[in-house]
């Protein structure tokens, strides 16, 4: 069927740009602030993801700047070019490896969140399950859909952290943020590694993938830095203000310090008298972007290595495989620990790329566009 | 799923396309002989009792002639004056070429071509004009005298404004055509013309502004009318269910309207209209879901007016899907939202109601939309008793019976109100089967059933189109500019750019250019 | 079709999933909400500590609706005592037809027989931060004498006692009383193992509850270690440079006048840094308002205002002193945010004493404090003047 071209399967720069915060606000927000607190002195914390956050955009402008170079080429294709073709095969699998882990510990951070905050008896596979199938459904629509989704889901989020933020003004307690920069550069640089993590650990390597479907990619490396850049944004105000009203001590002891900052308010005269639910419920659509993106980025990985199986097929073998590794820890302590994993493994894993691909690509140059 | 749909639909063209009509006198020419054609074009049509046959003998010649049109297509006056009465006095002076004499100077008539086909002659009958036949001439000439009784042009019923021009589509598309060339006086409007209905052969007309539409709409357009096989197209809704994207949906992904002036302003923005015979309401294509909260009302009032309006029918949207799930999620699941004051009173009110939140939900939902169906094909003297019993006594006797507590009346009634200031009927049906999806969700998982749900409809909505262009433009794809005519209508001076989510070919509608 | 096939297969999981759904779904009326908790020691002790809970669950049929007015009481209180809360908790569950919701709890009252005793403050309130559906925002209450029997009383305006108590802690508008108390506030104190203050109530009457004063606790073992009273709990206030609402008395030539205060402050300052004798220098601002006075003063001539200021400043001054000499040599717990000043000006020096600040070498009750208070008088009222008796 001959339809209406739209440009279906091609992005715009700016879809890109509304990846990047889709992609990297999650889970991490959530329990970050705890992470941060514990390693600086009263509101200090904010340097330190100034300094993860300058490091992040660069990774994530580095990575756009490579795929860029190589303007609507496949991952596979590129870095068969710089990498040889075996390795870059081992790669694209890893990528997938690495969507498929990322996308199984959203799922059972989700069904756990809820677990806490909204549900007492259900039972956390059906919370993954009835997740999960919904994520199956947007990676089986259209690649363009998806994106899509995350212009839509986006405001929505940046809306309700901005209120969060409003109505936790009467409760901070400004005595909280002082002394300031009384951290040593031992906290300081513990802190910037904590948040590097956070922000990159979460998969800045879909971008190696998604690029390839921008049609003009020259603008995409400005762009995806600038979106880089709401997610610090939004990391350091959510920070301070978790420890404005917290206080370090008590933000380094709670679990999940960005809810429970939902929980701490509450709205005078308001139909919802306390936020906590409707909060996460919301945050559910950014971890559901984040999910969708990374378990696109495995199908589509995988769809390049195989590229004659369909996707659906694809799709159906691995949401089982996510599935049950979501359901593998037992105890919030491995939970944590997985997610831990599955950060460490992002970051090395895409620093490791990244640092290999640009070598390869300052020896090599990007030769192969003029074919 | 709409693309198997679509390969469904145009194997059924190829076949239709095979067959041949299975009429006796089908493809037949005109002979020279008067009788028989006279004879051959009753049988055609099967001699119905409103076809009016008159025999005349034309002045000196003493030559045979007849004249045949339709009782009640017709109009009368127009044939008596204008062909009988001219024919009649004019006939002496003529002695030969006698059919061309008066094709070109006795009828009074502008409308007016010659056939030689029966085929031809039989529908131009069926449409309303009158043929003339002349003895020994294997000429008809066919003269456009369609009229007889037609409704006149009021004010459209379902989409009344308080500010804006009165005027309303009818059910004949000549009048409808005039109506929306009165409107614009450009060169490049462009009036297609289809015919649909195997049986009814009703005209469709594809209307849209050459160099500001996109053409690859208009194509694709006609493609999908090409593929229409129907006996009958009684409405545009069997044209606008026939080309739809995917018929899977609930959402509608074609507008209607009844108005002129909103099909005048579609078409200047790029959309293409779709006209059917005998039928006032007027397809407009594509469409996008924020259009269906739009109303013509907003470009009559101020801006700052119309853009309050177009907040509050967001916010009466999402309290006609919303608010009973959230009844339900907050009641039954989650009642530490709830400020504690009203939680108390909400339990206290609810002690006594057999039921839990969800059955109570579905219970008075269920019974508005029947309330809802029952009046609607009433006349209007019974629908006001039906408002009465379902109001008062449901409402009243319900609560005082213990069957729902008063706060799910509210909750039902506010619902009602909200889906009811959806300006588009198509949409508040939507609204209506996803309120009750919600409502499922939510009594089995609370509000994270509620989000689930949320979540896939936005999946459905991304992925859908309506002639190819998305379904959700312009919030995603997002187009900045077109913003500005979303929920905030800017002021009219502001609006200087056509819709880009259409793609128009001309995208300035003003000379001059934003900042 | 493949693809329809698939998309069945999705919606029967999905269904055979959720069709067995509403595991927690409780309908809001079969709901026990829980107001108010008071904790008690048991009259009767074991061979260990045991604890008298209190449960006061709201009956929403009792509140009555806009219209007309319930019948019947709307609250109902189950008591059981237990080596722990849990037990207690499991105890009452097995009495009470509804399922206990926490999630409007707003009140927590612990008797001051707890609070003595070192560390079980800790333990009790421990349960009510770890619970994740009860609300940060709760407030706290110490009861002088057995809390249980606030939850017992019926004012003839409010339904339920839990929220009269909270609203009369909530109500600050006395110099008497200091801010609501929210247990996540207390989380923040037991963690930095700081001293902290709890409003104290007592049982007035079958219809009132009466606010006795501040409990003191000292943070290094959390336990109560003392009350404040009066002119106490003002001159705290006016140290602290917070809840400074209400009125002053001051005495001129003899007179008594009355003040309102409009807005108040202070600001802390650190003159001496040697830690064996840390020196503070408290300066409180205030602004009044006459609100009687009945002497001869005029007040309009500048000489006399001053004399007016002088006298509250005095007065000021003197609760402040008894305050600090309370709270300093005999509490010796620091509820002054002294401790908090140094942390946040002088961090430096905090790091090295701050593990002995009010306990241990106790650098907190070596310290010593000076007020510089200024105050001024906006507004002197409507009249100036009711009866003459002669002016000055």
């Amino acid at each position: 069927m001959r339809t209406f071209k739209y440009g279906d399967e091609q992005i715009r720069t700016r879809d890109i740009m509304i990846a990047v915060p889709s992609m990297l606000i999650a889970i991490g927000i959530i329990i970050f602030p705890r992470e941060l607190a514990d390693k600086t002195i009263a509101a200090d914390g904010w340097v330190s993801i100034l300094f993860g956050g300058m490091i992040a955009i660069l990774a994530v402008w580095l990575v756009t700047k490579l795929a860029a170079s190589f303007p609507n080429q496949s991952f596979l294709s590129y870095a068969s070019y710089l990498v040889t073709k075996p390795v870059a095969i081992v790669i694209t699998f890893l990528f997938s490896v690495q969507g498929i882990l990322l996308s199984a510990f959203e799922v059972r951070a989700i069904s756990d969140i809820s677990h806490q905050y909204l549900f007492d008896q259900t039972p956390i596979e059906v919370v993954a399950l009835s997740f999960l199938l919904v994520v199956v459904y947007a990676v089986s629509g259209s690649r363009a859909g998806l994106f899509r989704l995350n212009s839509m889901f986006l405001p929505i989020i940046f809306l309700i952290t901005t209120l969060l933020v409003f109505f936790s003004i009467v409760f901070i307690n400004t005595d909280h943020l002082l002394p300031v920069f009384k951290t040593d550069a031992q906290g300081y640089v513990q802190g910037t590694i904590e948040s590097t993590i956070s922000f990159s650990g979460v998969g800045i390597g879909i971008f190696f993938f998604y690029i390839s479907l921008v049609k003009k990619p020259e603008k995409a490396p400005a762009m995806a830095a600038f979106g880089m850049s709401w997610v610090v944004g939004l990391y350091i105000v959510v920070y301070l203000t978790c420890i404005a009203v917290f206080g370090e001590n008590t933000t380094a002891n709670i679990r999940f310090p960005l809810i429970e900052l939902a929980k701490t308010i509450e709205i005078p005269g308001g139909f919802f008298e306390r936020l906590d639910s409707v909060f996460f419920v919301i945050w559910i659509m950014a971890i559901f972007n984040t999910t969708a993106l990374a378990f696109d980025v495995s199908v589509m990985a995988l769809n390049s290595i195989f590229p004659k199986v369909d996707k659906l097929k694809i799709i159906f073998v691995l949401s089982p495989i996510v599935f049950f590794l979501a359901m593998i820890p037992n105890t919030y302590l491995e939970i944590g620990l997985f997610g831990r994993y599955v950060s460490y493994f992002g970051w090395g894993f895409v620093g490791v790329i990244l640092i290999i691909l640009w070598v390869m690509f300052k020896i090599k140059g990007a030769k192969q566009n003029e074919k | 799923m709409a693309r198997s749909l679509f390969n469904r639909k145009k194997q059924n063209t190829q076949a239709s396309q095979n067959k041949q009509q299975p009429q006796a006198a089908a493809g037949k020419n005109i002979t020279k002989n008067l009788d028989s054609n006279l004879e051959e074009i009753k049988k055609l049509l099967g001699n119905p009792s409103d076809l009016v046959t008159r025999e005349l003998m034309i002045g000196g010649l003493e030559t045979r002639a007849a004249i045949i049109y339709i009782n009640g297509l017709t109009d009368k006056d127009l044939i008596n004056d204008n062909i009988l009465k001219t024919i009649q006095l004019n006939m002496k002076q003529f002695e030969s070429n006698v059919l061309e004499k008066i094709y070109q100077e006795v009828i009074a008539i502008t409308d007016i071509k010659k056939s030689t086909t029966m085929d031809e002659v039989s529908s131009a009958i069926l449409n309303g004009s009158t043929a003339f036949y002349l003895d020994e001439m294997d000429t008809v000439l066919l003269m456009g005298t369609s009229g007889g009784e037609t409704r006149s042009i009021e004010e459209p019923s379902t989409e009344s404004l308080i500010r804006g021009p009165k005027d309303g589509f009818v059910e004949s598309i000549e009048t409808n055509i005039a109506l929306i060339r009165r409107d614009i006086r450009d060169p490049n409007l462009r009036f297609k013309q289809h015919e649909v209905g195997k049986r009814s052969k009703q005209k469709l007309v594809v209307s849209y502004v050459e160099g500001i539409v996109n053409q690859e709409i208009v194509d694709e357009i006609d493609r999908r009318l090409k593929t229409i096989d129907v006996d009958i197209v009684a409405d545009s809704a069997y044209v606008e269910q026939w080309i739809e994207d995917s018929f899977l949906s609930i959402f509608p992904q074609i507008a209607n309207t009844e108005r002129p002036d909103r099909v005048s302003t579609a078409l200047t923005q790029g959309k293409v209209a779709i006209l059917v015979e005998g039928t006032p309401f007027v397809l407009l294509a594509p469409t996008a879901l924020s259009e269906t909260l739009q109303s013509m009302e907003d470009y009559n009032q101020r801006w700052v007016a119309a853009t309050l309006q177009r907040t509050l029918r967001y916010f009466s949207a999402f309290i006609a899907v919303f608010l009973p799930g959230l009844y339900i999620a907050l009641v039954s699941y989650h009642p530490g939202m709830i400020p504690s004051t009203l939680v108390f009173s909400i339990a206290a009110s609810r002690e006594g109601v057999p039921f839990p939140a969800a059955v109570e939900a579905v219970l008075m939902a269920a019974t508005f939309e029947i309330l809802h169906e029952a009046g609607i094909r009433l006349p209007k003297v019974i629908g006001q008793t039906v408002g009465i019993v379902g109001g008062l006594v449901i409402g009243e006797a319900a609560v005082s019976a213990g069957i729902v507590s008063p706060i799910m009346v509210i909750v039902t009634a506010l619902t009602a109100i909200a889906t009811f200031s959806v300006p588009s009927y198509s949409i508040a049906i939507t609204f209506r089967i996803l309120r009750f999806s919600l409502m499922i969700a939510a009594a089995l998982l609370g509000l994270y059933g509620i989000i689930i749900v949320y979540i896939m409809v936005n999946i459905h909505l991304v992925n859908m189109k309506s002639i190819g262009v998305p379904y959700t433009a312009p919030f995603a794809p997002s187009f900045v500019s077109d913003w500005r005519d979303l929920i905030i209508r800017a002021p009219i001076t502001k609006l200087i750019q056509r819709p880009i989510y259409l793609k128009p070919t001309d995208e300035q509608s003003k000379d001059t250019k934003p900042e | 079709m493949k693809s329809k096939k698939i998309l069945l297969i999705c919606i029967y999981a999905f269904l055979s999933v959720v069709l067995s759904a509403c595991w927690d779904a409780i309908e809001v009326e079969d709901k026990g909400f829980l107001s108010g908790v008071a904790i008690d020691l048991a009259e009767e002790q074991g061979e260990n500590m045991t604890f008298e809970m209190t449960l006061q669950f709201v009956v929403p049929g009792g509140l009555g609706t806009a219209t007309e007015a319930g019948g019947g009481k709307a609250f109902r209180n189950l008591s059981q005592t237990g080596e722990s809360l849990y037990e207690i908790n499991a105890d009452i569950a097995r009495q009470e037809n509804r399922s206990t919701n926490t999630e409007h709890l707003k009140l927590i009252l612990i008797s001051t027989d707890i609070v003595e005793q070192e560390e079980l403050f800790g333990n009790v309130i421990n349960v009510f931060l770890r619970q994740s559906d009860m609300r940060r925002g709760m407030l706290l209450g110490i009861v002088d004498g057995k809390a249980k029997d606030l939850l017992e009383v019926e004012p003839e305006h409010v339904k339920i006692p839990a929220q009269y108590i909270s609203e009369l802690m909530e109500n600050p508008r006395n110099t008497e009383t200091i801010e609501q108390v929210r247990v996540g506030e207390i989380q923040e104190h037991l963690l930095a193992n700081a001293s902290f203050k709890i409003p104290q109530l007592a049982f007035f009457s079958d219809d009132r509850v009466n606010y006795e004063g501040v409990s003191i606790f000292e943070g290094d073992k959390t336990k109560m270690v003392g009350t404040l009273t009066g002119g106490e709990v003002k001159g705290l206030n006016f140290i602290i440079g917070k809840d400074q609402l209400g009125n002053i008395v001051a005495d001129i030539e003899g007179e008594k006048a009355e003040f309102v205060i409009l807005k108040g402050g202070s600001k802390i300052k650190l003159t001496n840094k040697n830690k064996e004798n840390l020196k503070f220098q408290v300066d409180i601002d205030v602004e009044t308002q006459l609100s009687q006075y009945e002497g001869t003063l005029d007040f309009y001539k500048q000489e006399n205002l001053e004399k007016f200021e002088k006298s509250i400043e005095d007065a000021i001054k003197k609760m402040s002193e008894d305050a600090l000499k309370k709270v300093k040599d005999e509490l010796q717990a620091d509820v002054l945010t002294f401790g908090n000043h140094l942390r946040m000006h002088h961090y430096e020096l905090w790091e090295e004493i701050k593990d002995d600040w009010d306990h241990g070498k106790n650098y907190f009750s070596k310290s010593d404090a000076t007020f510089n208070v200024e105050a001024i008088v906006r507004e002197p009222g409507n009249t100036i003047k009711i009866q003459t008796k002669g002016d000055k």
